[in-house]
C-alpha cells in the first residue's frame, strides 16, 4: 500500500465543485507535484490532506492512518503534517527562533540546540536567530519555514506555491535547497505550483490537476511526452497539435510523415503532438527533395541566446509555427526554411 | 511644507497648554503648599477609588470585548452580524446617561461596584471596536500553520491570535482607562468621587482654587502613568502582515450544541448596555408625556448643541489637517513628535483642559474670555486625534502623484495640494468632522465651565435637570443625543474597519 | 429665540477680528447678563417676567455661588457679569470684600428688611431659606430627633445620615457654625462628620435618598421638600422635616442675595432689575411659583405651606461677614473636598 492514498476525494463550497473525485498515491520519501491552472483544485486537495477543512466525501490515508473518511476528520493538529505555505506564514510577532521553536515537544533546554541544527540544515547562520521574520528576505522566510516544519519531524511536507513569491533567480535556488533538505531526511513531499518548469525539474510524480479532477498523473517524462490531452500537453509546454492521417506506425500529416511513439495497428485519423524542439531549421538545399517541408519565415526576435521565430507553412499559408532556434543560425524575416522533424510523435487517445 | 510645519508645531503648543499650565500652576504654588495639598487623606481616598476602577474595569472591558468579538467574528454564533452592529450601538449613549438609566432602575446604587459595573458596560465598545476589527484582518493562514505545527484550537488562539490582538486591547484598554479617569457625569450621579468629580466640586466651591489645581495635577500624573504604561506594553513592535498572500475568509469555530448558549453573553451585554437605558428612557418619556416637550428649550439646546458640533468638529479637522498631511507626505521624527503632543494633549481630562483654558484667558487672553473661540479650542485639543485617524487614512489613499501632476500643471503647492488631495480626501474629512463632533456633543465638563453666556447644550441641560432630579425632563434631552449620535456611530463602526491595520 | 440670538451673535464675534469684547451681550444695547447661583427656574421665570415688563433681554450664565464669586474676583474689571445672584451669601460677602460691588439704589433697599441685608447695602437679599433635618418618619421618632444640629457629628449617628458637602448651602451652614461656634468647635464638628455621614451631590439627591431609606437624614434645606410635595411627592413621601429652632446653628435661615457688578456696563437696567426682584412682582413669584424659597420683601408674604419665617427662632448671623474661604480650607482639611 502506498504511503499517501487518496480516495475519491469530494470537496464543494457552496456551488462550486472544488475537488470532484480525485485519486492519487504517494510513495514513501519521494517527491509529488500537484500542478495545473489556478483554480483547478489543487489548493483543497492540499488543504484537505493538511487538515484545514474537512472532506465532503473520500477517504485520505497516510501512513496506515485514516486521516478522513467521509466528513470525519482528523483535526489538522494531530496529523504531524509539515506545510510551507506560499508567504513562509512566519509569525510576525515572534522571532526566528521563535518560530522554529514553535511546533517542538522536546523539553524546553533542547530547543534552542535543535533551533541551531536546524537552521544549519536550511543553510542559514544561527546569528538570524534573534531577527524578526520582516528582517530577513523572501527566500530565507521560506527557509525558516521549512526549519519550523521540519522541527517536527513531519511525516509528510506539504509545499504551497512556496517559491512563486521568490524572485527568478533565488527560486531555483530556493527549490533546490529545500528539495536537498527533504530527500536528505527522507520525507515524503507533496508539492502544488502553477509553474510547469517547476514542476517538472522538483517531481518524482507529477500530477496534472484540471477543474477539480486529476487529469494524469506519472513520471514528469512521461507526462511531457504522452500527455492524456491537447490542454494538458499545452499546460506543460509549447505544443504543436495537428490532426494527421495514421497508418502503418506512421503519422501523415502537414509536417510530413513523422513516426510515432506508440504505434497502433489501425488506420484512422487522429490528433497528434509535436513539441516545437523536435523541429529544426535548416537554410533550403537547392535541389529540393520530395517531402521536405518548406516554410518562410514571417517575423524573428531576438532573445539572446535563442530566436523566436514565426514560421508560416508553404503548403497552407494558415498554419504559424513558433519556434525557438540557436540565434546563430541568423535568419531573417522573408527567408526561405526547411523544416526537419526529428524524433517520434504522440497521439492522443 | 514649512509653512505647513509651522503651523503644526503651533497648534501642537497650544494643544499642550493645559499640560503645561498644570506644571506651571504647581510651580506656582510653592512646594510645601502643593504638598500639603497633594498628600492629604482625601487624595489618598480618591487615588484608591481610581486606581482600583480602572484595575476592576479595563480588565473586565477587555475580557467581555474579546470574548464578544471572538463569538461574533470567528464562531457561528446566530445573527452575529447583527451582535456586532449592536455591540457598537451603546457608544451613542453618553456615559451619563448611562448612569442616568441605572439609577432610574436602582436609585440606590451607588460606589464602586457599581461605578464599575456601569463602566464596563458604557466602554467596552472602546475595545470591542478594535478587537474585532483585528480579528477580521488577522491572516487566517497563521492559525492553520499553528495547527499544522501540532496546536488545538485553543493553544492556536492563545499563542497566535491573542498575541496578534496585543495593539488593539493596549489602544482600547488605554482609551477606556482615560475615559474612567476624565469622565464626571456617570460617577457624579452614583455618587463614586474620583479625581474628576473632586476637582468639579472644588470648582464649584473655590473657581480655579489651588485645591482643584493639585488634583489636577495628581489627575494628570494618573494619565501619564496610563501612557507610559501603555507605551512600555507596546514596545517598539508593530506586527505588520509579512507575506503578500490575499488573506482568505477566516475559518469560523463551530460551537456546535453551545450555540444558542453562546448568545446569553452578548444578550446580556446588550440588556445592560442598551436594554436599560432603553427601559429608563421609555419610562420616564411615558411618565413625563407631552409636559416634558417644551419645545422651546429644547429647541434652543438642540440648535446650539448642533451648531457647536459643526464648528468645533470643522475646527478640530483643519486644524488636524497639517499634521496628517505631513505624516502621511512628508513623514519624519519632527512630524511623529507632534503627532505625540497631540496624543498626548488629547489625554488630558475636559475638566484639566477646561480649568487650565479659564485661568489663561482670564488672566492674560481675557478677549478670548467665555468666547466661542475659547471652548472650540478646548474641542480641537480634546477630540483632535479622532479628526486625525480619519484625515490620515484618507489622505494616504490619495496618490502623492496627483499632487505633483497637478503642479507640473502649473498649480501652486497650496492650489495643488487643494485641487487634488483635499479634493479626494473629502469623504475621510467629513467621516472626521462627524467623529470630532460626536465627542463634542456629549462633552459635559469643559462645556460647562468654558461655554459663552446664554449657552445650553442638550447634555448641560440635560445635567441640570437631573440634578434637580427631575429625571422625565431630562429624558428628551437624553433621547436627542442619543438620536443625534447614532449616525455617527455608526461612522465610527465603518470607520474601525480601516483603522485596524494601523 | 432672543437668546439664540445672542448666542449667535457671540459665536460670530468670537471669530471677527474686531471681537475685543468677549461678552456678546456688550453689543446689545438694552441687556442684563445674570451669573445665576440660584436654582434655574426660579431665575428663569424672574428673568422672562422682567424682559415682558421692561423688554430689557436677559442672559443667564448658571453656576455654583462659590464658582461665580471666585471667577468674578478674578475676571475684575472685565467682569461680563452685570448681576451676580445666589443662594447664600458667603458668595456674596466675598465679592463685596474685594470691593467689586455697586452699592443697590436706597429705594430698593429700602423695600427689605435689615435683618435680610448687609448693613452698608453693597447687595440685597432676595429670598431665604431655612436649615432643616429632613428625615425618614418610618424610621425615626420625634424624641429620636437630634436636638441640635451639633449632635450630628456624635458617635450615636455615625452613618445614619447625610448632606451634599460640596455644595454652597451645606457651605454656608458650616459658615454660621463657624461665626457663631468659632474655629475649633466647628473643625471639630466637621471632623465628626466626615466619620459619620454620607455624601450626596446635591440636596435634592440626599432627600431621595432619605425617603428611599438609605439613610434616616439629610442636613439640607426645607423648599426641596415642598417643591416635590408639590409635585408628584415620589421623591418625599416619606419624609418629614425637623426644624431645630431654639437659635440652634441647625436653625440657620440663609439670606439669598443679589447684586450689581461696579464693572458693569448695564448698571440702570441692573439697578431696576434688583428693585423689581425685590419688589412686588418678583416677590410674588416666590410665594406663588414653585420654589417654596421665603419672601424677603417688606410685607410681602411666603408661600401659605410654609413655616412662616418669624417661627423659625433662627440665631442671629451677620451675613455680610460670612466667609467662605475658610469654610471651604477647613473642610478640605477635614477631607470632605
Amino acid at each position: 500500500m502506498s504511503f499517501v492514498d487518496i480516495q475519491a476525494l469530494r470537496k464543494s463550497f457552496g456551488p462550486v465543485t472544488a475537488l470532484a473525485g480525485v485519486d492519487l498515491t504517494v510513495e514513501r520519501g519521494s517527491r509529488t507535484v500537484v500542478v495545473g491552472p489556478s483554480g483547478c483544485g489543487k489548493t483543497t486537495l492540499l488543504r484537505l490532506l493538511a487538515g484545514f477543512e474537512a472532506p465532503d466525501a473520500g477517504r485520505i490515508v497516510i501512513g496506515g492512518d485514516v486521516m478522513a473518511e467521509g466528513a470525519a476528520a482528523m483535526p489538522a493538529h494531530k496529523r504531524n503534517i509539515g506545510i510551507v505555505a506560499q508567504d513562509g506564514c512566519l509569525f510576525p510577532h515572534l522571532t526566528v527562533a521563535g518560530n522554529i521553536v514553535f511546533g517542538m515537544t522536546e523539553e524546553p533546554s533542547l530547543r534552542q540546540p535543535r533551533a541551531e541544527e536546524l537552521m544549519e540544515m536550511v543553510g542559514l547562520e544561527r546569528s538570524m536567530l534573534t531577527r524578526r521574520p520582516d528582517e530577513l528576505s523572501g527566500g530565507q522566510q521560506q527557509r525558516v519555514a521549512l526549519a519550523r516544519a521540519l522541527a517536527r519531524k513531519p511525516r509528510l511536507m506539504l509545499l504551497d506555491e512556496p517559491f512563486s513569491a521568490l524572485d527568478t533567480g533565488l527560486r531555483a535556488a530556493t527549490r533546490k535547497a529545500i528539495g536537498d533538505v527533504l530527500k536528505a531526511e527522507g520525507i515524503a513531499t507533496l508539492l502544488v505550483t502553477h509553474d510547469q518548469a517547476e514542476a517538472l525539474t522538483f517531481a518524482d510524480q507529477l500530477a496534472v490537476m484540471r477543474g477539480g479532477r486529476l487529469v494524469q498523473s506519472g513520471r514528469p517524462r512521461d507526462v511531457y511526452l504522452r500527455p492524456a490531452d491537447p490542454a494538458t500537453a499545452a499546460f506543460l509546454g509549447e505544443a504543436i497539435i495537428l490532426s494527421a492521417e495514421l497508418k502503418d506506425g506512421h503519422a501523415h500529416c502537414i509536417l510530413g510523415r513523422l513516426p510515432l511513439t506508440d504505434a497502433g495497428s489501425l488506420a484512422r485519423q487522429g490528433t497528434i503532438m509535436v513539441r516545437p524542439e523536435q523541429i529544426r531549421c535548416v537554410e533550403p538545399d537547392a535541389g529540393a527533395r520530395e517531402g521536405t517541408i518548406r516554410g518562410r519565415v514571417l517575423e524573428t526576435s531576438f532573445c539572446g541566446s535563442t530566436c523566436e521565430l514565426r514560421i508560416v507553412l508553404r503548403e497552407d499559408e494558415a498554419v504559424v509555427l513558433a519556434l525557438e532556434v540557436p540565434s546563430s543560425a541568423d535568419l531573417i524575416a522573408g527567408q526561405q526554411v526547411d523544416l526537419r522533424v526529428s524524433g517520434t510523435v504522440h497521439v492522443f487517445g | 511644507m514649512r509653512g505647513t510645519f509651522v503651523l503644526a508645531v503651533v497648534i501642537a503648543l497650544l494643544a499642550l497648554l493645559p499640560l503645561g499650565f498644570v506644571f506651571w500652576a504647581t510651580a506656582v504654588t510653592g512646594w510645601e503648599t502643593a504638598s500639603q495639598l497633594i498628600f492629604r487623606p482625601r487624595v489618598g481616598e480618591l487615588m484608591t477609588n481610581t486606581l482600583l476602577l480602572v484595575l476592576f474595569t479595563v480588565p473586565l472591558a477587555i475580557l467581555l470585548a474579546t470574548s464578544l468579538a471572538w463569538l461574533t467574528e470567528r464562531s457561528d454564533l446566530p445573527f452575529a452580524r447583527v451582535w456586532s452592529a449592536l455591540c457598537v450601538a451603546p457608544l451613542a449613549i453618553p456615559a451619563f446617561v448611562h448612569s442616568y438609566a441605572w439609577i432610574g432602575l436602582w436609585p440606590g446604587f451607588h460606589g464602586l461596584p457599581v461605578g464599575i459595573a456601569i463602566s464596563v458596560t458604557a466602554y467596552f465598545p472602546f475595545l470591542y471596536l478594535p478587537i474585532s476589527a483585528a480579528l477580521r484582518l488577522l491572516d487566517p493562514a497563521l492559525e492553520d500553520q499553528a495547527a499544522s505545527l501540532g496546536l488545538s484550537d485553543k493553544a492556536v488562539f492563545r499563542r497566535v491570535v491573542l498575541p496578534q490582538l496585543r495593539l488593539s486591547i493596549l489602544g482600547g484598554g488605554l482609551l477606556v482607562g482615560l475615559h474612567l479617569l476624565s469622565e464626571y457625569g456617570l460617577y457624579a450621579m452614583i455618587r463614586f468621587d474620583t479625581f474628576t468629580t473632586a476637582i468639579v466640586d472644588q470648582f464649584q466651591s473655590t473657581y480655579n482654587g489651588v485645591a482643584a489645581n493639585m488634583l489636577a495635577l495628581v489627575l494628570v500624573s494618573c494619565c501619564l502613568v496610563l501612557l507610559g504604561l501603555d507605551a512600555g506594553l507596546r514596545g517598539s513592535r508593530r506586527y505588520a502582515r509579512i507575506g503578500s498572500g490575499v488573506a482568505r475568509g477566516a475559518r469560523k469555530t463551530s460551537l456546535g450544541r453551545l450555540r444558542y448558549v453562546c448568545m446569553l453573553l452578548p444578550l446580556a451585554a446588550i440588556a445592560f448596555a442598551l436594554g436599560i437605558p432603553a427601559v429608563t428612557l421609555t419610562h420616564w418619556l411615558i411618565a413625563g408625556g407631552s409636559n416634558i416637550w417644551r419645545m422651546d428649550e429644547i429647541g434652543l439646546a438642540l440648535g446650539q448643541t448642533l451648531i457647536i458640533c459643526v464648528v468645533g468638529g470643522i475646527a478640530t479637522t483643519l486644524a488636524a489637517l497639517p499634521v496628517a498631511w505631513l505624516s502621511v507626505r512628508r513623514p519624519s521624527r519632527g512630524s511623529r513628535i507632534i503627532e505625540g503632543c497631540y496624543y498626548l494633549a488629547s489625554s488630558m481630562p475636559g475638566v484639566v483642559v477646561a480649568l487650565a483654558l479659564v485661568t489663561i484667558t482670564v488672566r492674560v487672553a481675557l478677549p478670548l474670555y467665555q468666547t466661542v473661540a475659547t471652548i472650540v479650542l478646548a474641542y480641537v485639543i480634546m477630540f483632535l486625534p479622532r479628526a486625525l485617524i480619519s484625515l490620515r487614512s484618507s489622505i494616504a489613499q490619495v496618490p502623492a502623484e496627483l499632487e505633483q501632476a497637478a503642479a507640473s500643471l502649473g498649480r501652486s503647492p497650496v492650489n495643488a495640494l487643494w485641487s487634488t488631495t483635499v479634493r479626494l480626501a473629502a469623504p475621510g474629512a467629513a467621516a472626521a468632522v462627524a467623529l470630532s463632533s460626536l465627542g463634542i456633543m456629549n462633552e459635559l465638563t469643559a462645556t460647562q465651565m468654558l461655554a459663552p453666556n446664554g449657552t445650553r447644550t442638550l447634555a448641560m441641560a440635560f445635567w441640570a435637570l437631573t440634578s434637580e432630579i427631575d429625571y422625565a425632563g431630562a429624558a428628551p434631552y437624553a433621547l436627542l443625543m442619543v438620536l443625534f449620535s447614532l449616525p455617527m456611530t455608526a461612522l465610527l463602526h465603518h470607520q474601525s474597519k480601516k483603522i485596524a491595520g494601523r | 429665540m432672543k437668546s439664540s440670538t445672542v448666542f449667535l451673535a457671540g459665536a460670530l464675534a468670537a471669530f471677527s477680528p474686531f471681537a475685543f469684547s468677549s461678552n456678546a451681550s456688550a453689543q446689545v444695547a438694552d441687556s442684563l447678563t445674570i451669573y445665576n447661583a440660584q436654582h434655574e427656574g426660579l431665575t428663569k421665570e424672574w428673568a422672562e417676567a422682567f424682559t415682558e415688563e421692561t423688554g430689557i433681554v436677559v442672559t443667564i450664565r448658571n453656576g455654583s455661588d462659590m464658582e461665580f464669586a471666585n471667577q468674578i474676583v478674578q475676571e475684575g474689571a472685565n467682569s461680563p457679569a452685570d448681576v451676580f445672584l445666589t443662594e447664600n451669601s458667603p458668595a456674596m460677602a466675598l465679592v463685596d470684600g474685594k470691593g467689586l460691588f455697586e452699592p443697590v439704589e436706597k429705594t430698593t433697599l429700602e423695600q427689605v428688611p435689615e435683618q435680610f441685608r448687609p448693613s452698608n447695602g453693597h447687595w440685597i437679599g432676595v429670598a431665604a431659606r431655612s436649615t432643616v433635618f429632613a428625615y425618614d418618619k418610618t424610621k425615626l421618632s420625634e424624641d429620636k430627633l437630634p436636638k441640635s444640629m451639633l449632635d450630628l457629628a456624635k458617635p450615636e449617628w455615625k452613618g445614619r445620615w447625610a448632606a451634599s458637602p460640596s455644595g454652597a448651602d451645606f457651605q454656608a451652614i458650616v459658615g454660621a457654625l463657624l461665626q457663631l461656634k468659632g474655629k475649633d468647635e466647628t473643625s471639630a464638628w466637621l471632623t465628626g462628620m466626615k466619620e459619620n455621614f454620607a455624601a450626596y451631590r446635591g440636596n435634592s439627591v440626599a432627600m431621595k435618598a432619605v425617603n428611599a431609606g438609605q439613610t434616616e437624614g439629610a442636613l439640607i434645606y426645607h423648599y426641596y421638600y415642598f417643591g416635590d410635595q408639590a409635585k408628584t411627592g415620589e421623591n418625599s413621601s416619606n419624609v418629614s422635616l425637623h426644624y431645630f429652632r431654639h437659635q440652634d446653628p441647625g436653625a440657620f435661615v440663609s439670606i439669598s442675595g443679589g447684586g450689581i457688578l461696579a464693572s458693569s456696563q448695564h448698571k440702570p437696567q441692573a439697578q431696576a432689575f434688583l428693585k423689581w426682584l425685590t419688589g412686588k412682582d418678583g416677590q410674588a413669584v416666590l410665594r406663588d411659583g414653585t420654589s417654596f424659597e421665603y419672601a424677603v420683601g417688606r410685607g410681602e408674604a411666603s408661600n401659605k405651606a410654609l413655616v412662616p419665617l418669624d417661627a423659625l427662632q433662627a440665631p442671629k448671623v451677620e451675613p455680610s461677614t460670612l466667609n467662605n474661604a475658610d469654610v471651604t480650607d477647613m473642610m478640605t482639611a477635614a477631607g470632605l473636598l
